[in-house]
């Protein structure tokens, strides 16, 4: 056992290995410092107005993370698993005394560390974001009083919100070879159910838009922000971290999990 | 080490088949390779090399007891049997965006060898002075280099290579004879190569093997493959009067005009003197004489001639 999680530590640490001169690694950077960014710029617009408190600020900065933490999902673990395809790379791995499962547990780890590094930075720059925003008007009252405590629970909630969706997207790029596949099928999860609703609430064709509640809800894409638009449920400040859709996903995502191991397991590598 | 004495087989097939969506491309298949030979898989394309190297190396599933390496079932020894082994299968396979060292680095932390290795296996391919390079920016001989040496990291019992030779230049492809040459013979480490390039198998393997339509049709030494299409071979004249020498060889030899020479079949040392003598006694003067033994080439040839009318 000593010996397999050793193995398994040394796929993961290659695996970080690899990120160096990746889009992923870049994207792990680019998309906190660029949600952050984006919710600040808003948050500094509002500055003359007198209804903005900490929780409304920690609320804007969550929702734009979540709302672009579907893309940055299916666009990391794409080219996260590109890196072994472009080069036939799991001829050579397979070819290595290392138990399949520990080459596809470890890349999954290595999404999740990914996921990791990037709610860490989240809340980094939310932190730094505020202090500037502070410092430069102390009218938008984001200190004294910033909850710190709904800021680690809201962004966190937003991240395992997204666990059915890493290990999905992982699985279909770690089976799609060519990287235009696994981004395509991703985004279209992630936008088509938002575009629906959209498209049916313009045309009129919703008169009570509540009816289509679950569409994003039983969708594992966009599950993540489905509580940022008003047709769903509105943010509110008694938020669970792990409410109960959430736990059916993690549950969800760890069955896809061992299947997919098994899949890889007794796949023929052509 | 002590399988490689104990068993003469280091590699065995025992009808071993596979089908890619019902398609056979492995049709019984017995395979059996030497300890500490240098054995040469040849076939066209689409006869099932890579297929079957890649079945060797487990990347696909086959049913049980159908390969046997290091005399264990591959199946169900599979890390022990490629903890001693070697691979490079069809195009190198390289990270693009790290370097050469970078790459070894990863291959080295999962086979769990020792640091120092990195810039030895380095040094043994030549790649020294481009070991900070990304390999993205490598040539393809570099590359194939490169992937060898990630096949070398840990001085394997057994090597296989799959096309070892592809895009290397007339240099490289001398280096890497000489490299394979010298770790068969330094460290006793069997080679398993497949190659279209039947010179070079000539020139380095011991044994041969040749697969046509997913079957073996021969295996065994290349010196017996070559016997197999006779002992004589073909000899090039260039004399005083060539029309005339064809002209007289044609009636006991098979003969052919080439510009400026003849050339004539010939079955044994004894024919190419009477050959000689022939023309000598027709008052035709012989400015060279130069003859080449059947080659691994013909042989080759012949076997998928006969392989695809069996």
């Amino acid at each position: 056992m000593k010996k397999k999680i050793s193995l398994f530590q040394t796929v993961v640490i290659t695996e970080l290995i690899k990120l160096r001169r990746t889009v992923a690694f870049w994207l792990t950077i680019l998309y906190p410092a660029g949600a952050v960014l984006l919710a600040s710029l808003f948050l500094f617009s509002m500055r003359g107005h007198s209804n903005m408190s900490p929780v409304k600020a920690i609320n804007n900065i969550n929702d734009v993370t979540a709302f672009f933490l579907p893309f940055y999902v299916v666009l990391t673990i794409s080219f996260l698993c590109q890196t072994e395809h472009r080069n036939t790379m799991f001829k050579h791995l397979i070819s290595l005394p290392v138990p399949r499962s520990a080459y596809f547990f470890g890349k999954l780890a290595a999404s999740f560390i990914l996921m990791a590094v990037s709610w860490f930075l989240i809340i980094a720059l939310t932190y730094a974001s505020m202090i500037i925003l502070h410092l430069t008007n102390r009218n938008l009252m984001l200190f004294p009083g910033f909850d710190n405590g709904y800021l680690f629970t809201a962004i966190t909630r937003t991240f395992l919100a997204g666990t059915a969706m890493v290990v999905i997207q992982y699985l279909i790029s770690l089976r799609l070879r060519n990287v235009v596949a696994p981004i395509t099928i991703g985004t279209t999860l992630a936008i088509l159910p938002i575009a629906v609703l959209f498209i049916l609430g313009v045309t009129g064709l919703i008169s009570n838009p509540d009816v289509l509640r679950w569409l994003p809800l039983y969708n594992p894409y966009t599950y993540p922000y489905s509580h940022v638009f008003s047709i769903m449920r509105g943010p509110s400040y008694e938020l669970d971290l792990f409410p109960l859709p959430s736990l059916i996903y993690f549950l969800i995502a760890i069955g896809l999990s061992v299947a997919g191991a098994y899949e890889f397991k007794n796949r023929n590598f052509k | 080490m002590d399988n490689i004495t104990e068993n003469p087989f280091i590699i065995s097939t025992e009808n071993l088949t596979f089908a890619y969506n019902g398609q056979p491309v492995l049709n019984h298949l017995n395979l059996q390779v030497p300890g500490r030979s240098i054995f040469g898989f040849l076939g066209p394309n689409g006869a099932g090399k890579s297929t079957t190297i890649k079945a060797l190396l487990g990347l696909l599933k086959v049913k049980p007891g159908m390969i046997h390496i290091f005399n264990k079932e591959l199946n169900s020894h599979r890390l022990d049997i490629l903890q001693r082994t070697g691979a490079t299968i069809e195009v190198p396979s390289l990270y693009d965006h790290l370097s050469a060292r970078k790459n070894v680095e990863i291959t080295r932390r999962l086979r769990g060898i020792p640091a120092p290795m990195v810039d030895e296996v380095i040094e043994t391919v030549g790649l020294t002075a481009d070991s900070d390079r990304y390999v993205g920016q490598f040539s393809t001989g570099m590359k194939q280099r490169l992937s060898l040496a990630l096949a070398l990291l840990h001085k394997p019992d057994l090597l296989i290579l799959d096309e070892p030779i592809n895009g290397l230049d007339p240099e490289g492809i001398r280096e890497m004879r000489n490299l394979l040459l010298r770790i068969n013979q330094e460290q006793g480490c069997t080679i398993f190569l497949s190659s279209h390039i039947l010179d070079e198998v000539e020139k380095i393997c011991s044994h041969v093997a040749i697969i046509h339509l997913g079957k073996i049709i021969y295996q065994g030494e290349t010196s017996g493959l070559k016997r197999k299409n006779g002992s004589g071979g073909v000899l090039t004249l260039t004399t005083s009067d060539n029309p005339k020498c064809l002209q007289i060889m044609s009636e006991t030899h098979i003969t052919s005009l080439l510009p400026g020479a003849v050339s004539v079949s010939y079955q044994s040392q004894e024919d190419i003197a009477s050959i000689i003598r022939n023309l000598v006694d027709a008052g035709i003067g012989i400015y060279a004489a130069k003859p080449e033994d059947h080659r691994l080439e013909e042989s080759f040839f012949e076997l998928l001639k006969q392989g695809s009318e069996a």
